[in-house]
């Protein structure tokens, strides 16, 4: 699945190009990512690099964040993604760095996971997962979110979210990607990503509005802060039939 | 209001709202939406909640500053790996 299968609108600049990315296909080996083996790029790499790859560096540590609930964790990925980035930019055409980035990303993170979480990840987590809902039988990066950074509403109310949907409100509407960058990163199509989306933010509404019934304002504010005192927050079950 | 109307635009309001390039509407679709939420009152109010639900989003990714220190690292490691002199 290409970027440019996904999006009618950007045709012309995909014409007879392979789909997918057979170039990260190659860094699929668990190889050691030591600095010294990547020394064979070609001056003009280096040049790509330091314009498609660095400049993305910011929106990758964010969208690991995402993946992996942790900054260390983030960072982590982030490095060995830009390892076999460099490693791998003089075969990469400079289409799309950033939905190549990310996939490159995912399959850094599903290695990692592999190394660090062996009962959790299995080898067919990297072949094409079939996009059904709730149906996937292997662990996926999104399985994995991290439960440690809860604070105010909205957090609480993602938290509660099946992992499918909220990664995907996650990397969408918190990080920004567009649908086609989120379903590279995840391996699903770009209507996944859309029906995924959907019913996160239709779940997200529901539930904020379930904790803050009357005040119209109260999205606007910063979560945690509501007009209601802790003490006599309604209970959620008589607000929900309002 | 008319409630195919209804049906119709809040099946889009997502996606005027993102105008996401994968899933562009249309202009005559845009402006049938406006039309629809400057006279429906439900369509009103689902916009306004989808556009607060969003902002509270966008202000999470805010809250969440990365590390300065970490971002530091990862770019000193990408300009040792292309080497230097190059950028
Ligand atoms: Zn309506």
């Amino acid at each position: 699945m290409s970027v440019e299968e996904m999006n009618p609108g950007d045709q012309g600049k995909g014409r007879g190009a392979p789909p997918g990315y057979p170039v990260v296909d190659a860094l699929d080996a668990r190889d050691d990512l030591d600095l010294g083996a990547a020394r064979s790029v070609s001056e003009t790499g280096d040049v790509r690099f330091a314009q498609w790859v660095e400049p993305e560096i910011e929106v990758l540590l964010r969208v690991a964040h995402s993946l992996t609930g942790s900054w260390a964790d983030a960072e982590d990925v982030v490095q060995d993604t830009l390892i076999r980035a460099y490693r791998a930019i003089d075969g990469f055409d400079g289409r799309h760095p950033r939905a190549w980035l990310l996939t490159i990303l995912r399959r850094t993170h599903l290695n990692s996971l592999r190394r660090t979480r062996p009962d959790l990840v299995e080898d067919a987590s990297l072949e094409r997962r079939r996009p059904a809902f709730g149906r996937a039988s292997v662990v996926s990066p999104e399985d994995v979110l991290d439960e440690r950074l809860l604070d105010g509403d909205i957090e609480v109310a993602l938290q509660a979210l099946d992992p499918r949907f909220r990664t995907v409100v996650l990397l969408v509407d918190v990080n920004g990607l567009t649908y086609a960058e989120a379903a590279e990163l995840l391996d699903v199509p770009v209507g996944t990503v859309m029906s995924r989306l959907s019913r996160g933010r239709t779940r997200l509404r529901k539930s904020l509005r379930s904790r803050r019934p009357r005040s119209r304002r109260a999205a606007r504010d910063r979560p945690g802060a509501t007009t209601e005192g802790a003490g006599h927050r309604p209970g959620h079950d008589q607000e929900e039939k309002r | 209001m008319n409630l195919t109307t209804c049906w119709w635009a809040s099946r889009r309001l997502d996606r005027y709202l993102d105008g996401d390039p994968s899933a562009v509407l249309s202009s005559a679709d845009v402006r049938r939406v406006e039309r629809h939420a400057a006279t429906c009152r439900r369509c009103a109010g689902d916009l306004a909640e989808r556009r607060r639900l969003r902002e509270a989003l966008r202000d999470l990714d805010a809250r969440r500053i990365t590390d300065p220190a970490s971002l530091e690292r990862l770019d000193a490691m990408a300009a040792q790996l292309r080497g230097p002199g190059t950028a």
